[in-house]
């Protein structure tokens, strides 16, 4: 590996540098110089992360058929932003325990939720989702396995683990969807025993099994996992989203959970009726806050 | 259906909206990280070297070329603040390994050289011959109340205490 290389890869988009950077900024540097640092550094990442910008770009015109190309660079200026307060609000929860302002949308399905033995979040890379299972470990007392898809930078990948280890208070614990069938049959296990597990379902990363589902009118591959689980254990899905509604204010929506049944003679019909709900339940949530849905990869 | 449901107290950083808010019945509750104060200040930061800056360069350049420069200057005021906040720290932390000032968080002493610096490009501003002048008057005045305020809650508290 050459030296230019090796400084390209230190500098790289999801780099561990940009997380420490934020770290760094909310230990060192005081709370009023915070929106004029996220404005800068988004227009910096705007600018430079040139194939995320595309991506999103590319989702607004198919999320909002007809729109104007200039309207969707603004609009996917604006999901940077949100996602630069997003991840400057997680630093502050883990690493100064700020209080934050929440709100609820569907509190009764939340606390069947927390009171639920054995059960499937299902969410999206949307809001603040890591934040989320952190606060729900918190206010429920219980524990929660995450799995996500790794970081494609490993320094990242472990800044992150330790992070949602730090502001879970140890109570969420991390798995990462590339284990193939071992983590699978794990992840029965602790559903069949008791546990929560959070899922992200909005992307399909590497080996990840995948069934096609419509999204917007467009066809597309969405991990069918969370639903085989989920038939496979008889616990249901519960949809769940957390998205920023303004500085230091956060809901958490929660829609009647996805029941995945043995209900017809074809088990991959009951998947897919299943995923039809989800995609319904995402494609409404994406059309809500489209500019929280932080899809920097290709989705479609 | 939505509910509100965990709410922040109401509290602010600086003495000044603290003792405004005592004033008010409702206590001088210390909170970091305000929506209000958090904005305004950022507002302060970029604003107050950024009139500085455009006086100073505005002086020698006018038509497209004054346009492009203010714009540039925006940016500069953003990489300025980086270098004095990174080396803040530096000598930040120089200091804590002498064992000096070490009960005291780094975000926290970075006011005071924030501050610093920020009446300093106001005092620049202060004596120009344009409207700009207000500026820096209005910040010394702001910096004069929160000051009399820090002391008269100090007080307050310590009649309390004692």
């Amino acid at each position: 590996m050459n030296e230019s290389h090796r400084w390209t890869q230190r500098f790289a988009v999801e780099a561990v540098i940009w997380r420490r950077y934020v770290d760094w900024t909310i230990l060192n540097v005081p709370f009023y110089f915070h929106p004029l640092l996220i404005f800068f550094s988004t227009l910096l990442f705007f600018f430079f992360a040139a194939a995320a910008r595309r991506t999103v770009c590319g989702h607004f015109a198919i999320i909002l058929p007809g729109s104007s190309r200039r309207a969707n660079y603004l609009r996917t200026f604006q999901t940077f932003y949100n996602f630069a307060w997003t991840l400057t609000d997680a630093a502050i929860h883990r690493l100064l325990k700020s209080p934050f302002t929440y709100e609820f949308e569907g509190e009764k399905l939340l606390n069947e939720l927390a009171s639920s033995k054995g059960a499937i979040v299902l969410t999206a890379h949307m809001g603040n989702y890591d934040l989320g299972a952190a606060l729900f470990a918190e206010k429920f007392q219980r524990e929660i396995r995450l799995v996500r898809a790794p970081e494609p930078d490993p320094l990242a990948a472990q800044h992150v683990d330790l992070s949602l280890q730090r502001s879970g208070r140890g109570a969420v614990k991390i798995d990462y969807n590339t284990a193939g069938a071992s983590l699978s049959l794990d992840l029965l296990a602790a559903l069949r025993s008791g546990q929560i597990i959070s899922i992200q379902g909005d992307r399909v990363v590497g080996e990840v099994t995948s069934l096609p589902a419509t999204l917007f009118g467009h066809e597309l591959l969405l991990p069918n996992g969370p639903f085989v689980l989920s038939r496979a254990a008889e616990v249901p899905i519960y949809p769940l989203f957390i998205v920023r509604r303004g500085y230091r204010k956060y809901r958490i929506i929660v829609r009647k959970p996805i029941i995945c049944l043995h209900a017809r003679p074809r088990r991959e019909d009951d998947i897919a009726a299943a995923m039809q709900q989800w995609s319904a339940v995402l494609e409404e949530m994406i059309n809500r806050y489209r500019a929280q849905w932080y899809a920097f990869t290709p989705i479609f | 259906m939505t509910t509100t449901r965990s709410k922040i107290a109401v509290g602010f950083y600086f003495s000044l909206p603290r003792l405004l808010n005592k004033i008010a019945g409702r206590g001088s509750h210390f909170s970091e990280g305000g929506f209000f104060e958090t904005y305004l200040g950022s507002l302060v930061v970029l604003l107050i070297p950024y009139f500085f800056l455009v006086d100073l360069v505005m002086n020698h350049s006018g038509g497209w070329l004054a346009f492009v420069t203010s714009i540039v200057l925006l940016f500069a005021i953003w990489i300025f603040w980086l270098v004095v906040l990174y080396s803040n720290w530096v000598m930040i932390e120089v200091l804590h390994r002498l064992g000096l000032l070490r009960g005291m968080a780094e975000r926290h002493m970075q006011d005071i050289l924030v501050g610093l610096i920020i009446t300093f490009f106001a005092s620049e501003l202060s004596i120009l011959n344009s409207w700009v002048r207000w500026i820096g008057i209005l910040w010394f005045m702001i910096v004069a109340t929160n000051l009399a305020a820090a002391f008269w809650l100090a007080l307050t508290e310590m009649r309390r205490g004692g």
